[in-house]
This record gives C-alpha cells, structure tokens and sequence, in this order.
C-alpha cells in the first residue's frame, strides 16, 4: 500500500518534470500563454475571493457538495468563456464578479445550506459571469491551448485551497474560523461592488 | 520489486525524460530521435489531453475497457502514424478545433460519470488513435530517423493509457473516483475554452 503510494507519487513528479522549461510551439509566446493562464485568476483579488468562497461552501455542506461543485464550477465557467471568447456580450460582468464574493461570502458567514441544485445554480451563475470576464481578457497572441491549461489549473488550485480551509469546518473553533473568513469575503465583495457602481 | 530498485528506476526515468529545451514538431531532448518521438506528447498537450480522456473514461468503465482502449488506441496509433509516413498518403491533420471537441466529449462521459460498453470504448480508441496517428505520422515523414521516432511516440501512448487507465480502475470508490470526476471536469472545462479561442480566430479571420 505504501509502495503503491510512493510510486504514484514519484510517478506524479516525474510527470511533472517532463513539463519543459521552454516550449516553442506554433503561434505567440506559449509559455507566456500557459503562465499568463495560471497567473490571471491568482491576480485578481475579485476572483480569488470568490474562487476561495466556492470551496469553503463546498466544505460546509459537506458531501456531495464538497466535489460537485468544484466540478460543476470548472464547467460552467467554460461556458462563460466560451461566450466571452466568442464575443457575446454579457451586461454588469463586474458587477456580477463583485456581487458573487458578496453573495457566496455571506452565504459561509451564515452557513447557509440549500438544497443541492440551489447551490449548484447559485454557484453556476457566477461561474458564468467570472467565466466571461476570463474570456474576454485573453491576451492577443497566447496559445490558446496553454492559456485555457494554465487558467484552469489555477482556478481549480484556488477551489481546492478553499475546501483545504475548509476541512476546518469539523471542529468547533475551525467553524467559527471559516464564518468570520466568509465574513471577511463578504467585506471584500461589498469593497469590489463599490468599486464596480462608482 | 524492492522499493531501491523501483525507486533508482523511476529516477532514472526522470533524469530522461527531462527536456532541458522542447520544441513542437519534433522536441529535440538530445537522447536520440527514440526519446525525441517519446516526449512529443509532453509537449503537444491536444494529444496527451486526448489520451487522458480516453484512458479516464476507459479505466473508469472498469478493467474489461482498460485493456480494450490499452490494446485498441496503441494499435491504431501505430497503425495510423504508419500510414501516415507512407510516400502515397495525404498529409492530414487533426484541426485543433476537432481534437478540442472529441475530448470535450469524451472528458463530458467521465465527469457525467456515464460508463461506455468495452466495444464502444474499442471504437472510439481506434477511430481517435488513427485519427492522432496520421495527424504525427504525417509530422515525422520528413525525418530520416522516423521508425525511431515513430516507436518512441508509440511507446508514450502506450505507457501513459497504461499508467491512467490502471490509475482510474483502481479509483473507482470514494474519494479517488471524485479525483477522477476532477481532472475530467479540468478537461472539459480546458477544451471548451479551446474552442471558444478556435472560434474567435475564425470569427476575426
């Protein structure tokens, strides 16, 4: 069982490092592409408020919620990029982003916990509206190929930091702990919608 | 195999398949044109996100599918990057737009968690690998060391369908099986932005 572990993880490691340093590939400058990718969601202060809040919801409610919406979220917000990508407009996208931290923080302050397909389709939402603004961002001439890797890698990492946080939630002190950082998000989402309306 | 012995291989592994510069069509590791032809899916990431897809949805329908996409994707890789090098064949390639949706669909199956029959897996494997196949056969023509290029490609298929299909047969109870569910989510989720940027060229173009 060990054994099997460690090779799975030497396996992992190896796999990693066949990544190569510098990739020249077709078009643009396709190492910028996958970074700019991986970086784009870590940069935004609205997105990772937001990303980070997903998880922790997830982690509250507890299973099957704790997966299916980390899976669900990925999905989804491929769909707004798709959209933004192929220049369909959508109204109020920072609004929307700023809304959904407000939202999706508050719902972890007052741990709230809806049916599954209301949370699913809260969560769709605003995957859809963070989704578009990724879209629509790409810089020209990134590989599209490793942008869309990069970005999606770091977006799932932020979720999966979010349920780490959230792992706490099975002890007393840990659930107080996510309310106020859920409370914090609500704060920085009420910052980030000021921003959008003024 | 003792863990030493295991562990010095995989290592050794490591230090060969690390590419200090990767270039696409073809990746020069300076460890001969074997090597060079094993690392090119490392470096086009639409063949190995494919070959992802399918060893996940195949490991996810259970051991009997493994060992059909195992056997059914090699073969028609091999099969199809030889009739690719021939003097005769068109050139064809696989548009990304196209590859971007067979693995969408395919990483749709897996996270949907929709297991296919061991035949159906075998007709989709064949008909990708083929497709794949040409696509890098038709890359390697000008080679002068294509059969070793050619094995070496064909090797990597085979060991990474090998290595993620056993990983996903083994993944099939709780938490692993949602780890599964995960990176095809991740799949579809890359593919359908792939797309969305195919489409935009086209639309600006």
């Amino acid at each position: 069982m060990k054994t099997r572990k460690l090779s799975v993880l030497i396996g992992a490691a190896v796999l990693c490092l066949t990544l190569p340093r510098v990739v020249l590939a077709h078009a643009g400058d396709p190492t910028g592409g996958f970074l700019n990718g991986f970086t784009h969601p870590m940069f935004g202060p609205d997105h990772v408020l937001a990303m980070v809040a997903v998880g922790l919801w997830g982690a509250q409610l507890g299973a099957p919620a704790i997966w299916l919406l980390p899976v669900a979220f990925p999905m989804v917000m491929a769909c707004g990029g798709f959209l933004g990508l192929i220049g369909v407009p959508l109204p109020g996208i920072e609004f929307g982003i700023a809304l959904s931290a407000l939202i999706l923080g508050g719902l972890v302050f007052r741990q709230v916990r809806p049916p599954l397909p209301v949370a699913l389709t809260i969560v769709g939402v605003f995957a859809i509206f963070h989704g578009h603004a990724h879209g629509t961002e790409l810089p020209a001439g990134d590989s599209g190929v490793l942008y869309s890797i990069g970005f999606v890698i770091g977006t799932g990492l932020l979720h999966a930091a979010g349920i780490l946080l959230g792992l706490i939630d099975r002890w007393t002190w840990g659930a107080k702990v996510i309310q106020w950082a859920g409370l914090l998000i609500a704060a920085g989402g009420l910052f980030f919608l000021y921003r959008a309306v003024a | 195999m003792n863990r030493s012995r295991m562990i010095s291989g995989l290592c050794s592994g490591l230090v060969l398949l690390y590419p200090a510069v990767a270039q696409a069509h073809l990746v020069n590791t300076q460890f001969g044109p074997f090597y060079d032809g094993l690392c090119h899916p490392f470096v086009t990431p639409t063949d190995l996100m494919m070959v992802l897809a399918l060893s996940l949805l195949a490991g996810a329908a259970g051991p009997a599918a493994g060992r059909t996409a195992l056997l059914s994707l090699t073969a028609s890789w091999l099969v199809g990057m030889l009739l690719g090098q021939m003097e005769w064949s068109r050139p064809f390639t696989v548009p990304v737009s196209v590859a971007a949706g067979a693995t969408l669909l395919v990483a749709v199956l897996v996270a949907a968690r929709l297991r296919c029959s061991p035949a159906i897996i075998g007709v989709f494997s064949s008909v990708i690998g083929l497709g794949w196949g040409l696509t890098n056969g038709g890359e390697f023509r000008a080679l002068t060391d294509g059969p070793l290029v050619l094995a070496g490609n064909v090797a990597c298929v085979f060991m990474v369908t090998a290595w993620v299909t056993s990983l996903a047969v083994k993944c099939s109870h709780g938490w692993q099986q949602i780890v599964v569910r995960v990176a095809a989510s991740w799949l579809v989720a890359i593919n359908l932005l792939v797309l969305g940027w195919e489409l935009r060229q086209r639309l600006a173009g």
